[in-house]
Order: C-alpha cells, then sequence, then structure tokens
C-alpha cells in the first residue's frame, strides 16, 4: 500500500518558474531556460532542457520541505530522458569523419539529471533514473514510497520532459514540464502539505491538464497531484496519462 | 570488525539466465566462461575506428505477430535471454498471481538502434520506414511493456536507465519492492545492444579498445562494448540458487564520466552492502569487479576494494571475456557470481598479465575452484552511479 506525506513541491517548466507561477496560469515569455544556480558553469555546460529544469523543479521542493540536498535520495523519472541529446549525436555521426562529442556524450546518459544534482550538491547517496511511458510518475511514486517504506527519511521524486526533436515529433508535441515533490513517510507532527495513499487502478478525471500545452508530455500525469496539493483540494487524483490502464491515488490533507 | 546484524529478510534467486558474446544460452556461456575463452569478434557495425565488440549470434526469436510493433533487436535479444527462466516465471505468476509478480528492466541504450537505421531512412527519403516507430521500438518503457505482455505479469513493471549500473540497480529497487510488500517475486534483468551511439560515444571519450580488452592488466587500452540480456527472478520465499543480501547504492558526486581517484563512492556502495546484509569483509569469498578495462575505472576501483578487503578476496572482471555489457551489465554479472556460488568455482582474469603495478588487490589470472559462500557484484556508471549486489549460497 503507497502512502507517504508531501512535505514540498517545485515546477520549472518554459514560461512558469515554480508552481505559483503555473497556478496563476500566467506564462512569463522571458523564462525559457532555466538558471540552474545550482550548477556551477563547467558543470552545467551541454546540459539538456530535461536536466536544468529538473534540477530548478528539485532544488524549489526540497527547500520547501526543509530537506538537505546532500543527502537527500534522488528519484527521477523520464519518458524520454536525453533525446534532443541523443538525436543531436546521431546528426553528429552523419557529419565529417563520423565522430561524436565527448560533452554530448557523457550529458546523454538517462541518469544525466539525478547525476548533475548530486553531484551540483555533493550527494553521495542514492540517486536513480526510470522510466515507465505513461506510467512513468507512476514508477517513481512506486520506487520513492519502497525507498521511504525501506528506512529513508525522506526522498526528492522528479518527472521531467522535454519537447521531441524533429522529425520524432510528428505524432506527438507538447511543452518541456519538470515537477518535483518531496515526500516522506512521515512528517514532522503529522504535517506536511498532505498524504498520498491508495493507489489503485482507475480513472479520475484531471482537472487542470488535459487541456493544457502539456497535455501529452509524460511528466504531466504529475500535475494533478501537484495541483492537488497546492490548492489543498482532497481528492482522488489521476497519476497516468493516455496508457493501456489508468491508474489513480488518494490525496488527503493533512 | 563486523557489521551490524542483518535488518532486512534475504530473498531467494530462483532462476536465472543469460545470452551474450559468450553464448545463447547460461549453459554455453558459462562453459565458455570456465574455459577461458573470450566472447569477442570484431565490431560488426562500421565505424571509422578499430575495435572489438561482444556479439550474440543469430538467431534471434520473434514476437508473435500481435505485438510485431515492438519488433525491436532489443525486444528480440530479450526474449532470447528470458528463454532461461521462463518455466520459472510462469510458476511463479501461477503461485504469487499475476499482480504481485513486478519486472524491472536495467537498459542505457533502450532502443535507440532501431531509430538509428530509420533517421538514416528518414534522411534519404523524407519519411521513416514503415516499420519504424518510436513509441514502440525506441522509448526505454516498449521493451519491458512488451515483455509484460508476453509473459502476463501484471504487478509493477517499470525500467532503471542509470547507464552501465542500471541493471544492478534493478535488484536493489526489487528487493525494495520485497520488502515493501508491493510484490511477492519480480522478475529482474537487463538488456543492451550495440549501436552507434556507445561505440562511438566511448570512442569519443577516449577509453575504446582498438583489441580485447584487459581489464587490470599494466597494458590495458580501455574497454570494449557488448550486447546481451541477462535475467534473474527473485521471490519471497522457495528454493534457489542463492539468496540477495544486500544491495548498497551511492554516488560519487565527482563527475559525469569519470570516476572519482579516490574511489569513494565505490568504498559507499560496497560497505552499504555489506552493511545491509549483515557482512564483515572476512565473509566474502568472492569479489565480480565493475572492471572496465579503463585506466582510470580501474585503478580507482581496485583502490576502493584493497581499502575494504585488502588482498584476501579474489577480485574478477568478466568483461574481458563478454565485453562491457553497460545496460545489461550488472544483471549478467550478477549471474556469474550466482554461478560461482552454485557451482564452487571463480573465473580467471583473462590475459591480465603483466597486473597493473598500482593495483594491489588479488587479481587471480586463472580460475579458482573453491566454495563461495559469499560474493559481490561490483557496477559503476556515468553520472558517479554506483551499486554493489551481495549474494550468498542458501542456508
Amino acid at each position: 500500500m503507497i502512502d507517504m506525506r508531501v512535505l514540498g513541491v517545485g515546477l520549472w517548466a518554459p514560461g512558469f518558474v515554480n508552481a505559483a507561477a503555473w497556478l496563476a496560469g500566467e506564462a512569463d515569455p522571458n523564462a525559457q531556460r532555466p538558471k540552474t544556480e545550482l550548477v556551477g558553469p563547467r558543470l552545467r555546460k551541454g546540459t539538456s532542457l530535461v536536466t536544468r529544469m529538473s534540477v530548478e523543479a528539485a532544488v524549489q521542493a526540497a527547500e520547501q520541505a526543509g530537506l538537505d540536498l546532500a543527502v537527500t535520495p534522488i528519484v527521477f523519472g523520464s519518458a524520454y530522458g536525453e533525446i534532443n541529446i541523443a538525436i543531436e549525436q546521431l546528426d553528429a555521426m552523419r557529419e565529417g569523419e563520423g565522430f561524436v562529442s565527448p560533452l554530448r556524450f557523457k550529458n546523454s546518459v538517462h541518469n544525466t539529471a539525478p547525476g548533475i544534482l548530486s553531484i551540483a550538491a555533493g550527494n553521495r547517496g542514492m540517486a536513480t533514473a526510470l522510466a515507465g511511458g505513461a506510467h512513468t510518475f507512476r514508477s517513481v511514486l512506486i520506487e520513492s514510497h519502497c525507498l521511504v517504506a525501506t528506512g529513508q527519511p525522506a526522498v526528492l521524486a522528479i518527472v521531467s520532459d522535454e519537447p521531441l526533436p524533429a522529425p520524432l515529433d510528428q505524432r506527438c508535441r507538447y511543452e518541456g514540464l519538470a515537477v518535483a515533490l518531496a515526500l516522506a513517510s512521515d512528517a514532522p507532527a503529522g504535517g506536511g502539505l498532505g498524504r498520498l495513499h491508495n493507489m489503485r487502478r482507475g480513472a479520475a478525471t484531471p482537472e487542470r491538464v488535459a487541456t493544457s500545452r502539456w497535455a501529452r508530455n509524460p511528466a504531466a500525469a504529475s500535475l494533478g497531484v501537484l495541483d492537488a496539493v497546492i490548492r489543498r483540494h482532497a481528492g482522488t487524483i489521476p497519476i497516468t496519462l493516455d496508457g493501456d490502464e489508468s491508474w489513480c491515488i488518494d490525496y488527503v490533507l493533512p | 570488525m563486523r557489521q551490524a546484524a542483518r535488518r532486512r529478510d534475504p530473498f531467494v534467486v530462483t532462476a536465472y539466465s543469460m545470452c551474450n558474446g559468450l553464448g545463447r544460452s547460461a549453459t554455453e556461456v558459462t562453459a565458455k566462461l570456465r574455459a577461458g575463452t573470450r566472447g569477442l569478434q570484431e565490431c560488426p557495425l562500421t565505424v571509422p575506428f578499430d575495435t572489438v565488440c561482444g556479439v550474440v549470434s543469430d538467431p534471434l526469436p520473434q514476437l508473435p505477430t500481435t505485438l510485431r510493433e515492438y519488433d525491436a533487436r532489443m525486444v528480440r535479444l530479450g526474449l532470447l535471454g528470458l528463454e532461461g527462466v521462463r518455466d520459472a516465471l510462469d510458476r511463479a505468476v501461477v503461485r504469487w498471481g499475476r499482480d504481485r509478480v513486478g519486472m524491472l528492466i536495467g537498459t542505457s541504450t533502450g532502443g535507440i538502434a532501431e531509430t538509428e537505421q530509420a533517421l538514416d531512412v528518414w534522411r534519404n527519403d523524407g519519411r521513416f520506414p514503415p516499420q519504424y516507430d518510436f513509441e514502440t521500438q525506441h522509448q526505454f518503457f516498449a521493451f519491458t511493456h512488451a515483455l509484460s505482455l508476453v509473459t502476463g505479469i501484471r504487478g509493477p513493471c517499470y525500467v532503471v536507465s542509470t547507464a552501465c549500473s542500471a541493471s544492478a540497480k534493478v535488484v536493489a529497487s526489487a528487493e525494495r519492492l520485497l520488502q515493501a510488500g508491493l510484490a511477492d517475486a519480480v522478475l529482474v534483468g537487463g538488456v543492451d545492444t550495440l549501436c552507434h551511439t556507445t561505440i562511438r560515444g566511448f570512442h569519443s571519450l577516449g577509453v575504446l579498445s582498438p583489441t580485447p580488452c584487459r581489464p587490470f592488466c599494466a597494458d590495458r587500452q580501455g574497454m570494449n562494448v557488448g550486447e546481451g540480456a541477462a535475467f534473474l527472478l527473485l521471490e519471497r520465499t522457495g528454493d534457489g540458487v542463492a539468496v540477495l543480501l544486500g544491495a548498497g547504492e551511492s554516488s560519487d558526486a565527482h563527475h559525469m564520466s569519470a570516476p572519482d581517484p579516490e574511489g569513494r563512492g565505490a568504498v559507499l556502495a560496497m560497505e552499504r552492502a555489506l552493511h545491509q546484509a549483515g557482512l564483515a569483509a572476512e565473509d566474502v569469498d568472492y569479489v565480480n569487479a565493475h572492471g572496465t578495462g579503463t585506466k582510470r575505472n580501474d585503478l580507482a576501483e581496485a583502490k576502493a576494494i584493497w581499502s575494504i578487503f585488502g588482498d584476501a578476496v579474489p577480485v574478477v572482471s568478466t568483461k574481458g571475456y563478454t565485453g562491457h555489457l553497460l545496460g545489461a551489465g550488472g544483471a549478467t554479472e550478477a549471474v556469474f557470481v550466482l554461478v560461482a556460488i552454485d557451482q564452487g568455482w571463480i573465473p580467471g582474469n583473462i590475459d591480465v598479465k603483466p597486473i597493473d603495478p598500482e593495483i594491489r588487490a588479488h587479481i587471480p589470472h586463472a580460475s579458482l575452484d573453491r566454495p563461495v559462500r559469499v560474493a559481490l557484484s561490483n557496477s559503476f556508471a556515468f553520472g558517479g552511479n554506483n551499486v554493489c549486489l551481495a549474494f550468498g549460497a542458501p542456508s
């Protein structure tokens, strides 16, 4: 039985620099690339939008939760990961003698975001990177629950996907998004921002996701939970998008 | 100093299987390993430099017609690898119920080999080949989803992709799934195929050897890439070849592609595995090293191993036999450890003489026949991602 407390939330998407801006629905056209101040310029060089958004969202969630980024386990999830760097590499292979850039290659792995975050924060703890297609957010919740259920005090759960590059975007277009949740088995004095529990098969109605600019972004499966937590709106929340089967979870107030 | 008493239940490995450049089944692979034969050959991909690879020989199994949209070399490799555990998996599904059996798969490449070919066609013709589908052939979860449809598994299913530690990470995740009560059995494994992205990428870092790799050797020139698949079936209870005693995970917090030269993250992973297992260093009979054959990895890892075990424990890299299987490496080397426990022998490091004089760990150059009660398997990756798995003989 999944059961976790939410201690903090974070969001970064082009135009929306945090969850409050997203909730207000007012896009800032100047916010197209995260500053990612936690990461030094040398480490940041050559990193993708998906990695930079993930770091920003994670920092926000950790700050709200009062978690130390240097010791908190990181559970990152993305359906497509570093897909833009992957396609850039394939393009580079067709040029000249067919060699690729070492800078691109080292940042091309699916776990680049948690890797960069762990290096920037000096975190020698556990970090992982998952993929579950339309079920990526659900997979991140399962992994996070297992960590806190087996002794980790808290976990930073992050989901992020960036727009697919051409020509892979022919059938599926969406904008970039990263959402982070700081999760724990329990909160001080039972507080926190509420509790997620009773994950199960079944449909629930998303309130603000279906028609949004991220409707087909796999990371948008987390927006229902984010919306409920920010607005303190208890209920049954969808946690999957367009998959073969729907899953949901209950959000209850502290 | 003896560690804290074990605080977790050990889970049983009831079946294992693998395929790689050494052979198409665990039996074939083990026989070649025992004989000290390399499974490396000329790279089958056209690349602008010399290297050798581990290649799984054809023919590979096909998906059922109803699942043809998932057809990719990765799936076919996975189906071949799965053959050795299929009967045990079917029994587990009946025993526990299909909602209580999970599947966690490690990969680094996903199906990018299919996209490499499809993009070539697109650039020439302006359209993808008709059989190509990005969603069902490339994206990381496609393979796992296809395998869940083939096997009927309906418990937690997802992919871990932490580069070269991915299919060791799935063992740690599966242990937690079982410990947390979200499953009663978990099929874990890893699959990766040869592709231009990884072979050219490692070449760009200057770590790809033009000749068969020689981990821990003074004359080593780097690593070779291999392809393959490996699976382990973990169950809450049952008769098995070994038990999973512990899993330690850590991050280097040092560099995206280079290991911490002091091996501090590697030490943490091994110490955490021993701690979770309730073991002391002197309890360990064998360490299967990550041992890529690169200058930096082998030095840092040997330093880390030395700091815990001195020269008391045989340390072996099996990558000289298979190449580096990347996302399939962790599960494959976990299976090699299970074979050592099950059959009572440790492979030798192939072509390792002269051993690097800076390496002080015990690096056997020939196989050793001896009982193996406890063995560790190390897997390290880009992002400074480290895993150490501890397996033991069933009590």
